[in-house]
């Protein structure tokens, strides 16, 4: 008996101390988790998906679409809030009045969704020079890429925020001084800078469109980072600067570029990536997901009744075109029913529309779900979102050669896009009355397009303009939006409030 | 057997001749020895083994054999003493009697009670820690899913937080709330299988549930124990002929409470002047509304609930087996709901010898739950002026409002789960020498899940319709296992000093993963609802894993001195794969002592206390239910694709690095001392227990972080602040049996709690309890409760125009809006003014059980109950434009007539967050109270007992509360607020228990 639970204790303590004993039991590789660490490195492509992380960010709701709405469109004398009179958006009504506050929420995203774009492109800037066997010309050109969206995010932020924190590599959250670089609002001055000595960078290393594969379409080019600074120029009042890089764009230097003829078709899917297009939002409907988020439905008609082709999209009813605006155009400009659909209107595919909750609808974010390509889901659809195109590039030629007295190529610019909109020639003849002149045309032409309200703070009118109809602008405060709050708690109060919030 | 009559044969010859060999005068005494045999039995003639026969006022005895026979060499006017754990000493003389036969009866004080605790059992005296226990039978008789939702009003110290949705588990917090983020629940052993959900186990099945309260009984469980450990015992089969029970209760569920709300033409009215305020039109023509919906009733029903069981059980000598049957059937109180599940357990032991056992308890359960969108908050948004349906059967909606019609939202959802779920263990106990047991055993929990969600194409308006059918189909599935080994010895030396020693390890590993697939275009037939039914070109897909394992070694001591005194510790090691490298290991460990005064030699002659035990306990465990930490430098694979190329081309995936992980993530360790007297006065009717603790976590937080490093979420979760709860908890029993047809009991428990954030590191604001429309309302801060709210002040109504412009007011103020305190009087009013106004957490919560027995009939009668906490009224305080109002707000607003209000005027602007929503949340509720008849059945047909009874569950709750309920779950910064909730209902059922 003894010696039989003897055995039994010994076999039993082997088979214990055997089972389960490896050595690795705790070092478990995490499920579906890629890690640096991996052989990420060995795979040339992945340098292409950091890159490709730099664009996504543009799809998302908080960079592209309701806060934007809200932040660049609403604001201004070109939109209103829209919707029906209880739905506020969460805080489009303020926007609209601009009564926003450091806690609104359109101005909290448009930091977030900026900023985390400007973190994508620092990781695709960090991760890229570790692929080692990658050849020196794609990593150049990827790098390029990267640092015009790095661009395009800090000019976004730039004009919407003012001094703000210049975050130009990835933080390390452990190191003290890293974290203080995401906490120190620069002066604009240093981030203009910045953004210039990124897109100098990306317009010498980047193909023209021409040079351009099929399969790279929708991709940063020369053309694209010359335009943008050339935008920027404009901002920083920096005309002889904008004068010659429109010239350039103009005159064929940095890749061919030509107006199209018919304005109607340019936000329209035929229109996409056009002759005239130099930097656009690409996007697609169906799966995987790669549609703008909301772009459309947040702007579609609102509890309409159709008649003639009777499938429409519709949506929330969000941003629609002022009366302002609808008033502004001359007697027979194009361009206003090309921007604006009016209750009664029959649109390009067919669509009647009878009735809605509100007068009128940005035309230019509509989707037809009968001629265009449309998947069935209203939320990601294949509208891409125009950023720069010829239309504008013509009246910054015209407004910085008109600022530097050169006053004959201003009018030549301004009467090509006047013709297009189905116009006669500018009578502006005088610097101040072309200016006048170049500042409405910008109003028609880039109408809805994302523009209004920084070209108003920029000439220096949005004050008197947006009081005028019964916004709550106040002069050295509205100019620029509030820090969000969150923000300058989560940063411990190391940022400081813009003045006036 | 034979070889143990030949030691004893051979001990006795070597006694004797000993005996024979050395002269008589080796013994102080001068008288003669005899030797003396005998038996010892129990109250039911079962022969006890390794009971100590002891010669009094010697160091000598011997124990007696497997059959309960001993023999002993003694002097003949000796006095032997017979002494086993859980059963009375007895000294018998000698007196010259050659044979002695014994009987011992069991010991009934209370602190001899066997307590399940971690890895094992102790006797009530030797527990060191905070254990309550509660037997299986006192949540059988509550109509409840799940067992921890029967423990509400039970022990003291436990705040059971229910839903009320059908197959959801309820919230339980153990001594107050330690994990800020994260799972503040406590796991749940069940059989060895260490699990968070419950809802498998049939109540039916419960032998008894054991809490561990104090970190001193938790630390066994070290790293899994921080917010406390619930033992589940399931019931075995006993020794005697086979026993049938069959228990069945059917009932009907209906909501307790109900918020008024304004009826169509007040609706209107209010609407009206909200717009008018905001500068628009009127946009209703009161006086042709004459619809009054009452959105809330044509969402509920009074859901039914069944419960079917069949328990068959007994055993012999060689085996013990327990079979159990259910069904539960519940039909939630919101139409469409429901959950429904079968359980068979089977749990059998096998003795192929007295040294040997193997057994196994297996569970497997099967349920289907049916989902249903939480349509109440549509309910009390949604105009009652506008019909469900229209005249022509068209849904109804209001293009005013952004609200869902409820009653269509519930028709065009379907979304069900099924889940299969095996769950059990397979053991083998060894004894190869008495006192030392090995136990092995294999645990384990294997779940599958299948999920369908189909949503049709359906067109109530534009803001509320979908153009294309979309079907989401999800399987899951979950194998855990855990191997358990461990040796304990227990031994008795020299009658006065008893060891338990327990020491044993176990590894662990749990991998899981997820399929979800969606497409689009799926006919509206159930049988159809398949992926490959729909468009394939446009399917999106979903695949995810996880996989952990866990190491721990573990050990335990217990010396007990004369049954007076007894030490305690523990020690337990834990290894995780959840930390990153280095940081996987912690140690966690427990002190404690109990002292048995009613033992002492001091206490004998006293009358008051029949048993008086003081206890204390220190100890560190922890908290590792944090799942990704361990990978510092993952690649997120991005949601959005990118198309490049334009239509031709198909679009490319994007990956980036946006999360950052602490390097230092580790355990969330919580240390605490538990301190208690236990005792039981006047012949044992009373009985009570008062116990401080005092525990402080180092908690783990989602700390928010600028959005400039680019994290996606803009949380790093992160050890960043230390909580301490603290408190007194006390309990009561009475037990009175006035006659022999008449017994009574009365008990309440009690429970203070403080809680308080002691330190948060840095600069960290722990704003949250966010309401979905930009404002939140919690704020955790040094010096107060976690997650206490944080609102602006009200300051009465302003009633002129010059009142809004002579004070600091919110932009866009009017006559009719509240006023705010400047309370730093800087004339603006942010949330620089904002105050603190408590917390959700109740300073006392206290459950009452009462009782009695007449003759046939029982009747008893659990009542709950909380003071002291706050809630924060948040569908109230958020309303998109236009929604509807509670009748009392649209009857008592402030207009120019009705200036003597203390409701501010109708709008539409978003409230501000201020103390106009926080209310009281104390409440005392009637939780059960059951009436039930033993049928005196003789025995017929073999019936040894029929017992019918009827309950009603939560039938009253006296509540200052204006909503719909005060019990409201979430997470620790944001509980308390009512936004999307579930009504308490109230259940009335009847049913039987059969015995054969």
């Amino acid at each position: 008996m003894k010696k039989f639970s003897l055995f039994i204790i010994t076999v039993g303590a082997a088979a214990i101390s055997l089972s389960a004993c490896k050595k690795d039991w705790l070092n478990v590789d995490a499920e579906n988790q890629l890690a640096t660490s991996d052989s990420i490195y060995k795979d040339n492509s992945n340098a292409t998906k950091f890159t490709n992380a730099c664009y996504t960010n543009l799809l998302t709701w908080a960079e592209t679409s309701f806060a934007w709405l809200g932040t660049s469109s609403i604001t201004s004398d070109d939109a209103d809030k829209g919707s029906s009179s209880g739905d506020n958006g969460s805080d489009k009504d303020q926007m609209d009045a601009i009564t926003y506050t450091p806690t609104s929420g359109s101005v909290s995203d448009g930091w977030k969704g900026n900023y985390q774009g400007v973190s994508n492109c620092n990781v695709a800037l960090q991760q890229i020079p570790l692929f080692t066997t990658l050849d020196a010309a794609t990593a150049t050109k990827l790098k390029g890429e990267a640092r015009f969206l790095r661009a395009y995010y800090y000019f976004n932020l730039v004009r919407m925020f003012g001094n703000i924190p210049l975050v130009d590599t990835v933080l390390n959250a452990d190191d003290a001084s890293s974290l203080a670089k995401g906490n120190t609002q620069v002066s604009s001055d240093k981030v203009y800078a910045f953004i210039e000595a990124d897109l100098n960078y990306a317009i010498s290393v980047l193909p023209t469109v021409d040079n351009q594969a099929a399969k790279d379409i929708g991709r940063a080019n020369k053309g694209a980072a010359t335009a943008l600074l050339a935008k920027v120029s404009l901002y920083e009042k920096k005309y002889q600067q904008a004068y010659d890089l429109t010239t350039q764009i103009i005159n064929g230097a940095v890749g061919s570029y030509a107006l199209v003829s018919d304005y109607s078709k340019i936000w329209r899917e035929v229109g996409e990536n056009s002759s005239e297009s130099l930097f656009e939002v690409q996007a697609k409907s169906g799966s995987p997901t790669s549609g703008v988020q909301q772009y459309s439905v947040t702007q579609s008609i609102r509890g309409g009744v159709f008649a003639g082709v009777t499938t429409a999209v519709t949506g929330w009813g969000f941003n629609t075109p002022s009366e302002d605006l609808d008033n502004s155009y001359e007697a027979g400009d194009l361009r206003k029913k090309a921007t604006i659909i009016h209750v009664g209107d029959t649109l390009f595919d067919g669509v009647i529309l009878k009735s809605a909750v509100n007068d009128r609808y940005n035309y230019k974010a509509y989707v037809s779900a009968t001629q265009e390509s449309y998947s069935g889901d209203a939320d990601l659809t294949n509208k891409n979102v125009r950023i720069l195109r010829m239309g504008e590039i013509y009246l910054i030629n015209a407004e910085a050669a008109n600022e530097l007295g050169n006053t004959a190529t201003a009018i030549t610019d301004v009467n090509k896009i006047r013709s297009r909109a189905g116009l006669g020639n500018t009578p502006a003849a005088s610097q101040t009355d072309l200016r006048t002149a170049i500042w409405n045309e910008r109003r028609w032409e880039l109408a809805m397009e994302h523009d209004r309200f920084f070209d108003l703070i920029r000439q220096g009118r949005a004050g008197t303009v947006l009081r005028a109809l019964g916004k709550k602008f106040v002069d050295g405060k509205n100019e620029i939006f509030p820090i969000p709050q969150t923000e300058i708690s989560a940063s411990g109060n190391a940022l400081k409030q813009n003045p006036g919030y | 057997m034979a070889v143990h009559k030949k030691w004893t044969a051979g001990w006795l010859f070597v006694a004797l001749f000993l005996t024979l060999l050395f002269p008589a005068t080796m013994f102080a005494a001068t008288y003669a020895n005899i030797v003396i045999k005998g038996k010892v039995v129990d109250e039911t003639g079962e022969p006890m083994q390794a009971v100590s026969v002891a010669i009094k006022g010697t160091a000598r005895g011997t124990t007696t054999q497997q059959d309960g026979t001993f023999t002993i060499t003694a002097d003949e006017n000796a006095t032997l003493v017979f002494s086993f754990i859980g059963y009375a000493n007895q000294e018998v003389p000698v007196a010259g009697q050659a044979t002695l036969n014994i009987t011992l009866k069991k010991n009934a004080s209370q602190l001899d009670q066997v307590v399940i605790v971690g890895y094992g059992t102790q006797r009530k005296s030797q527990v060191v820690g905070s254990v309550s226990a509660v037997k299986g039978s006192e949540v059988t008789k509550q109509p409840v899913l799940t067992a921890a939702q029967g423990l509400q009003a039970k022990t003291p110290g436990v705040q059971v937080t229910a839903s009320g949705t059908p197959g959801a588990q309820p919230q339980l917090r153990i001594r107050g709330v330690s994990s800020v983020s994260g799972d503040a629940n406590p796991i749940y052993v069940v059989d060895g299988v260490i699990t968070t959900d419950i809802t498998n186990i049939n109540n039916s099945d419960i032998e008894s549930i054991s809490v561990l309260k104090d970190a001193s009984s938790q630390a066994i469980y070290g790293s899994r124990a921080g917010n406390g450990v619930v033992l589940v015992t399931t019931k075995k089969g006993k020794l005697g002929g086979m026993k049938i029970s069959l228990d069945a209760y059917s009932g009907f569920r209906t909501p307790t409470s109900k918020v008024k709300m304004a009826n169509g033409k007040a609706y209107a009215q209010y609407s009206n002047e909200a717009n008018i305020r905001g500068g628009a039109s009127a946009i209703y023509d009161v006086d042709t509304i004459n619809t009054n919906t009452d959105w809330f009733d044509q969402i509920t029903r009074n859901g039914i609930v069944q419960n079917y069981n069949i328990n068959i059980s007994g055993g012999s000598e060689k085996t013990t087996y327990f079979f159990s049957a259910g069904y539960f059937n519940d039909n939630g109180i919101q139409k469409g709901t429901g959950y429904k599940r079968g359980v068979i357990r089977i749990n059998n032991e096998y003795r192929p010898a007295a040294w040997l056992k193997f057994g196994h308890n297996l569970n497997l359960s099967i349920a289907h739950t049916d989902f249903k969108n939480n349509e109440f908050a549509n309910a009390y948004r949604m105009a009652p002026s506008t019909p469900v349906k229209y005249a022509d059967g068209s849904w109804g909606f209001e293009k005013n409002l952004s609200v869902a019609n409820p009653v269509a939202d519930l028709a065009y959802t379907n979304d069900y789960l099924n889940t299969l779920r095996l769950q059990g263990n397979a053991y083998l106990d060894i004894s190869p020498i008495r006192g030392l047991n090995l136990h092995s055993s294999f645990n384990f929990d294997n779940r599958n899940n299948n999920a369908t969600n189909y949503i049709p194409a359906y067109k109530v308006w534009s803001s509320q319709r979908n153009d294309t059918s979309i079907l989401k189909i999800g399987r899951a599935k979950n194998f855990y296992y855990i191997i358990d080994n461990n040796l304990t010895y227990n031994k008795v030396f020299n009658n006065d000093h008893e060891i338990s020693a327990t020491v044993g390890y176990s590894a662990e590993r749990t991998k899981g993963d997820t399929l979800n697939g969606s497409v689009k275009g799926v006919p509206n037939r159930k049988n159809l609802w398949y992926l490959g039914q729909g468009d394939l070109t446009n399917v999106t897909i979903y695949n995810d894993g996880i996989l952990v394992q866990r190491a721990s070694g573990y050990g335990r001591l217990t010396y007990t001195y004369k049954r007076k005194y007894n030490v305690s510790g523990s020690i337990r090691r834990d290894g995780s794969s959840n930390f990153p490298t280095g940081q996987k290991w912690g140690t966690f460990y427990s002190a404690g002592a109990s002292w048995i005064v009613t033992e002492e030699g001091f206490m004998k002659d006293q009358t008051i206390f029949n048993d008086l035990k003081l206890r204390v306990g220190y100890g560190r465990v922890g908290n590792d239910n944090v799942s990704g930490l361990a990978t510092l430098n993952s690649v997120t694979v991005d949601n959005y694709y990118y198309n490049f190329g334009g239509n031709a081309y198909s679009p490319q995936q994007a990956i980036t690095i946006n999360q950052i992980r602490d390097a230092r993530a580790t355990w969330e360790p919580t240390t605490g001392v538990d301190a208690g007297l236990e005792f039981t006065l006047l012949n044992k009717q009373l009985s009570g227990s008062v116990s401080y603790y005092n525990k402080l976590t180092n908690a783990y937080i989602n700390v928010t972080v600028p959005a400039t490093l680019g994290d996606a979420d803009q949380t790093v979760y992160s050890r960043a602040a230390d909580v301490r709860n603290k408190g007194v908890e006390v309990t009561l029993n009475w037990n009175k049996a006035v006659s022999k047809d008449f017994s009574y009991f009365i008990g309440g428990n009690i429970t203070f709690n403080k809680n308080n954030v002691e330190k948060v590191k840095g600069n960290l604001q722990l704003k949250g309890g966010s309401l979905n429309n930009g404002n939140i309302v919690t704020y955790t801060v040094v010096g107060k409760e976690i997650g206490s709210f944080w609102v602006y002040e009200t300051d009465g109504i302003y009633q002129t125009q010059s009142d809004i412009d002579n004070s600091a007011h919110i932009t866009g103020a009017t006559v009719g809006d509240f006023k705010y305190k400047d309370n730093n009087k800087d004339g603006t009013i942010d949330d620089n003014d904002r105050v603190f106004k408590g917390s959700y957490q109740p300073k006392v919560f206290y459950g009452i059980n009462a009782g009695f027995n007449y003759k046939a009939f029982d009747f008893s009668v659990d009542m709950y109950g909380n003071a002291g906490n706050k809630v924060f009224n948040g569908k109230k305080a958020v309303r998109l434009g236009n929604d509807n109002v509670e009748a009392v707000v649209a009857a008592n607003r402030w207009t120019s007539t009705n200036t003597n209000t203390n409701v501010p005027r109708a709008s539409n602007a978003i409230p501000t967050p201020s103390d106009y929503f926080v209310e009281s949340g104390s409440f005392f509720r009637i939780n059960n109270i059951t009436l039930g008849y033993s049928v005196p059945v003789n025995s017929w047909a073999g019936i040894s007992k029929l017992r019918v009874f009827a309950t009603a569950q939560n039938p009253i709750i006296f509540k200052k509360y204006s909503g719909y309920t005060p019990e409201l779950p979430g997470t620790a910064i944001a509980s308390g607020i009512e936004l999307d909730i579930y009504p308490v209902s109230s259940t009335y059922m009847a049913g039987f228990n059969l015995t054969f």
